[in-house]
């Protein structure tokens, strides 16, 4: 994430903001922490703002206290992109659809239409403690990386009682397999997992897993390499949809996703996807909506999770309706069956370390996304074949990820000091050193060392 | 609908009572009332205030305080490693975070005790946000107010020991600003809401990242970077307009903006020290 250089404040304003005095007095856990989950009504956040912009300890308290990123509910903003008003954007977004239908249909092609998975679990109300989503990231088209602005990107409202709306499939989440209509005849598997990367459907509903991560580069302007976009894919023709439709839908409980039911039929399926893919694309034109703000200082390894709010203004409804709307999943390259997470692992990525953080990008390191850790794991070494990303860091950590790193397990085989070197030369042959001079060698694939 | 005296209604009760699982965290329900009417001052007490409060957290905390067994362990099921992962989020260093969240156990458990009733931190806790949200604000308190502060003086006193002398402080802005360039920039920083206000603070003073500023703020980071944009800008323009109104030529008052007055109070320490030097004496740092 990139940070416009920080120039522009005349320094006599610099000077005077500095000098300030706070005057009132320091607001208390309470009006801060209300404060932070937008709990406060207006003349009160006012005032915690009016002694936030003139005390330096009380905004580092502030900044302190902010939860980690896969555990925040993300706010949207209540006024929508652009500072437009509700109302306007979704007929903005209506307006706008129409005109990315046959972009949508144009980039949809038959066998894609198997791989479209139904939206299932990832849009249950979970609680904001949810565990963090372990969705894969999704592959996603040059739309859906655009529309990931709006798609993928579940913000909820912290102060939203409807509870936040997780967008991506937690660690309960099973995967979905997805079969290409040409090729299999699945049976129905358990389809909960986020569907593929769908030009994104409704950013709220999509807790952007990734989201968490992904967004981090989105936040700060880059166009997102990739962003799963968890829609309910409907997946034209196939059977096993009607099962997972209404699996998915039993599973939805936000008014957003209640409306996702994926339509059993393959017309309607279709047509919704079309519609999903229209508002994801419609959403992309008109704009950013709120997404998950993730900043590498966060807290847990896995993929953060955003979360969607249900909320009862427009963007709750253009999710609704981006929820019926199915997007199509990216075409893949392989015709076996998939599960999103195999999708997500199909794309192409590129990681390094940076400054210790561990960071991967999609679009061959114009962008670059990190991965949050519990604590702060400084990472040393990194090497990925396809799906199999293996890093190591300070103090003999070891971390592992066979799903191209939405999730990722501790390795700890005896090693000591910083695992500074980290090689396979093939699928099953690895190298590691540390900084004490040892070397561990394995050939089989890391089981054993 | 705004409730005389601060009596919550007892329909209302009941319903947050068995809502709040207070029961079983030990509290009764005249306990229960009482929180309700405690946490809410006299004059903002309304149903919506109430509905909008934590309860459930609220009874836990408050069942910890009164020392409800079940209380506690519900509390550190749920609160135990949120609690150490947040001290660590905040120090940034294993053995701070363990010495941070274990300061502020002892001081949820109460570890002081006043007529025979412990006193815990917990009591403080009013329910308005989560209780998570509430334990890392006081812990982010605890270390921004104690501990770092601590540390401070403590690398202080072992340089004093080490035999490193100090001279006191050289004032930091010796030079005042130009009356009319402060009032002119205190104008244009008053026709700023408080939260343009923060969020310039935030951004330039703290130099936090648009990401870190939007989070705070529960907004998108991209709000963050369009606003400090057009903030900055609007700042200038009406500095500048005000500066050229009270006379200045712009080119003048342009300089006059960039001018920074600790920049000024670094020649006079310059100055300190080539005195010092001259005299013998020990310069100032």
């Amino acid at each position: 994430m990139t940070d416009t250089p920080k120039s522009g404040l005349p320094k006599v304003a610099a000077a005077r903001l500095r000098a300030g005095g706070g005057g009132s007095v320091h607001p208390d856990a309470n009006l801060l922490a209300a404060f932070s989950e937008k709990a406060l009504p207006e003349s009160e956040r006012e005032q915690v703002l009016t002694h936030l912009a003139a005390c330096a300890d009380c905004r580092e308290i502030l900044s302190l206290s902010q939860p980690p990123v896969e555990e925040m509910q993300m706010a949207v903003e209540r006024r929508g992109w652009f500072g437009l008003r509700p109302e306007f954007m979704r007929w903005a977004i209506v307006g706008a659809s129409a005109t990315v239908v046959v972009a949508a249909v144009l980039l949809m092609k038959p066998e894609q239409r198997s791989n479209h998975v139904p939206l299932g679990e990832e849009f249950s109300q979970s609680v904001p403690q949810s565990a963090p989503a372990q969705a894969p990231k999704a592959q996603e088209s040059e739309e859906s990386k655009r529309s990931s602005a709006g798609s993928a990107n579940a913000l909820a409202d912290k102060g939203t009682k409807d509870g936040p709306v997780t967008g991506y499939l937690g660690d309960q989440r099973e995967e979905v397999a997805v079969s290409r209509l040409a090729k299999k005849n699945s049976a129905p598997a358990a389809m909960m997992a986020p569907p593929p990367p769908a030009p994104g459907v409704s950013g709220r509903a999509m807790g952007g897993v990734l989201g968490g991560v992904m967004t981090a580069d989105r936040l700060s302007g880059n166009r997102p390499a990739a962003t799963p976009a968890p829609m309910v894919m409907a997946d034209a023709g196939n059977e096993h949809k009607q099962a997972t439709g209404s699996t998915a839908a039993s599973q939805i409980p936000s008014a957003q996703v209640a409306e996702s039911q994926v339509e059993a039929r393959n017309d309607k399926a279709e047509a919704a996807a079309s519609q999903g893919f229209q508002l994801a694309q419609a959403k992309e034109k008109a704009g950013e909506k709120a997404r998950p703000d993730n900043s590498a200082d966060s807290s847990k390894f896995n993929v953060a999770t955003g979360k969607s709010a249900a909320k009862d203004d427009a963007a709750s409804l253009e999710l609704e309706a981006a929820a019926r709307g199915r997007a199509p999943a990216k075409a893949t390259k392989s015709s076996e069956a998939l599960t999103y997470r195999k999708a997500f692992l199909d794309a192409e990525r590129t990681w390094r370390i940076a400054n210790g953080k561990l960071q991967w990008s999609l679009d061959a390191g114009k962008t670059w996304h990190g991965i949050q850790t519990n604590g702060d794991v400084k990472f040393l070494s990194v090497d990925a074949r396809q799906s199999s990303v293996w890093a190591g860091g300070a103090s003999g950590v070891v971390m592992r990820s066979a799903d191209g790193g939405a999730t990722w397990v501790p390795v700890e085989k005896g090693w000591s000091g910083d695992v500074v070197y980290l090689k396979f030369e093939d699928a099953k042959r690895g190298v590691l050193r540390t900084s004490s001079k040892e070397e561990w060698f394995t050939e089989d694939g890391g089981a054993t060392w | 609908m705004p409730v005389a005296k601060n009596t919550a209604p007892q329909g209302l009760v009941q319903e947050l009572y068995s809502q709040s699982r207070a029961q079983e965290y030990g509290l009764s329900v005249a306990a229960f009332t009482r929180l309700l009417e405690a946490v809410t001052k006299s004059g903002s007490a309304s149903e919506a205030v109430w509905r909008a409060l934590k309860v459930e957290e609220l009874a836990l905390a408050h069942g910890c305080v009164a020392g409800n067994e079940h209380a506690w362990d519900v509390f550190l099921g749920r609160y135990r490693e949120k609690l150490y992962d947040a001290a660590r989020h905040i120090t940034r260093e294993e053995s701070s975070a363990r010495e941070l969240a274990d300061s502020l156990y002892a001081e949820l458990f109460g570890t002081r005790t006043q007529d025979g009733h412990r006193i815990s931190k917990l009591e403080s806790y009013s329910g308005r946000g989560s209780l998570e949200g509430w334990l890392r604000t006081v812990l982010a308190q605890e270390w921004v107010n104690r501990f770092r502060k601590q540390r401070r003086l403590v690398s202080l006193e072992e340089r004093e020991e080490a035999g490193a002398q100090f001279v006191a402080n050289a004032p930091e802005e010796v030079a005042a600003m130009d009356p009319a360039v402060s009032a002119a920039t205190d104008q244009a920083l008053s026709e700023l809401s408080a939260e343009d206000r923060y969020i310039l603070a935030a951004y330039y003073l703290d130099d936090r990242t648009l990401a870190e500023v939007a989070r705070t703020l529960g907004v998108h980071e991209s709000t963050i970077s369009r606003k400090v944009e057009r903030l900055a800008h609007k700042l200038r323009k009406d500095i500048l307009a005000q500066l050229v109104k009270g006379g200045m030529s712009r080119r003048q008052a342009e300089e006059a903006m960039e001018v920074d007055v600790r920049d000024l109070a670094v020649d006079v320490r310059k100055q300190l020290k080539k005195q010092a030097h001259g005299q013998g004496l020990p310069a100032p740092e």
